[in-house]
């Protein structure tokens, strides 16, 4: 089962795309070391998950059809 | 009397906000760090809407790469303090409220000095160092604090630090400590489209006026981030992060101790 990821702000130059849909890989903890091998850049980049519209911690669970999103910090004013 | 329910007619007469909210506006006092993209229409807003003490922090001057986007400057203005240019506009855009400049950088003493004297802290700065530094005071010193921040097209706004379902989020809830240098782009390398603080600051002004007057439901405990380029809006709610306990310091002695900028590069 799938799950779709969109990518904001700079994640999205360092994937080289603003959403993907992939295989769910069932947790955040896996969904994390999947996309830093998939993706090499995000290993040096700060961000967060947020599943569903909420912010996921490290051990959650995903469940399928979830629709996440990577958001980095933004410093500018 | 008179002029005051002509100046505030419309808000006035709003259903729901009426009189009541309006004299709520006219007893805030409200601190906007960072007279820069985001604070200009913090600022103009905040004085239009009739908030009756305006706190405004920055020491930079004027630069021509400011002007794209610095809405309360002009071409006249290159090379004077933001602060100063900054204080006579909203001035003379409404000379009944009480307006207070502070020309220089909110360090952890100006914070811990000048925090307790103001209702809302907003964030309209331009760096992690003062970020964490804001964040971190007004947790300590128990102040809402609306947050808003840019890059390139997208812009981000939250309200910290207000309890709601008996949780109170705050920035390093998000992001517990702050990213490295080469984990992010600054404004100067990555660029900002012109219009995108103006949104997010009119935002930030709206929370104030929805905090203050008590009208509608704030951003509290969520984070709303806008793409300009996308029109797509999505909020997200925030929940306390075991890592902030981590990270965040315990009490005002370590928080005067920290030093921002080490943990900033």
């Amino acid at each position: 089962m799938s799950i779709e990821i969109i990518f904001f702000g700079q994640l999205a130059d360092k994937t080289g795309c603003s959403k993907v849909v992939l295989e769910n890989p069932g947790s955040i903890d896996a969904l994390n070391k999947m996309m830093k091998i998939q993706y090499p850049n995000l290993a040096t980049a700060k961000f967060v998950i947020a599943v569903n519209n909420k912010i996921a911690l490290d051990n959650e669970s995903i469940h399928d059809h979830a629709k996440l999103a990577f958001m980095p910090p933004f410093s500018g004013g | 009397m008179k002029e005051f329910i002509l100046r505030y007619q419309r808000q006035i007469t709003l259903e729901g906000f009426g009189m009541e909210a309006q004299e709520k506006l006219s007893k805030a006092k409200i601190l906007v760090i960072g007279a820069g993209g985001l604070g200009c229409p913090i600022l103009q807003y905040l004085a239009a809407a009739g908030i009756g003490c305006i706190g405004i922090a920055d020491e930079d001057t004027i630069q021509l790469s400011n002007l794209n986007r610095q809405i309360l400057f002009g071409q006249e203005d290159i090379g004077k303090y933001k602060v100063e240019v900054a204080a006579a506009k909203i001035n003379a855009l409404n000379d009944h409220i009480q307006i207070v400049s502070y020309r220089e950088r909110f360090d952890q003493q100006m914070c811990i000095e000048h925090f307790p004297k103001y209702d809302i802290i907003v964030d309209a700065t331009d760096n992690f160092e003062s970020r964490y530094i804001i964040n971190d005071a007004c947790v300590l010193l128990d102040k809402p604090l609306v947050f808003g921040a840019v890059s390139q097209y997208e812009g981000q706004v939250a309200v910290f630090n207000v309890l709601s379902n008996n949780i109170a989020v705050n920035y390093r809830d998000v992001f517990p400590s702050p990213p490295k240098n080469d984990e992010v782009l600054n404004c100067a390398e990555g660029g900002v489209l012109g219009v995108l603080p103006g949104t997010i600051g009119v935002m930030q002004a709206t929370e104030v006026i929805k905090l203050v007057s008590g009208v509608g439901a704030a951003l509290t405990n969520q984070m709303l981030t806008y793409n300009a380029l996308t029109n797509q809006f999505i909020t997200i709610t925030l929940v306390k992060n075991p890592e902030a306990n981590k990270t965040s310091p315990t009490s005002l002695d370590i928080f005067r101790q920290t030093n921002y900028a080490y943990l900033c590069s």
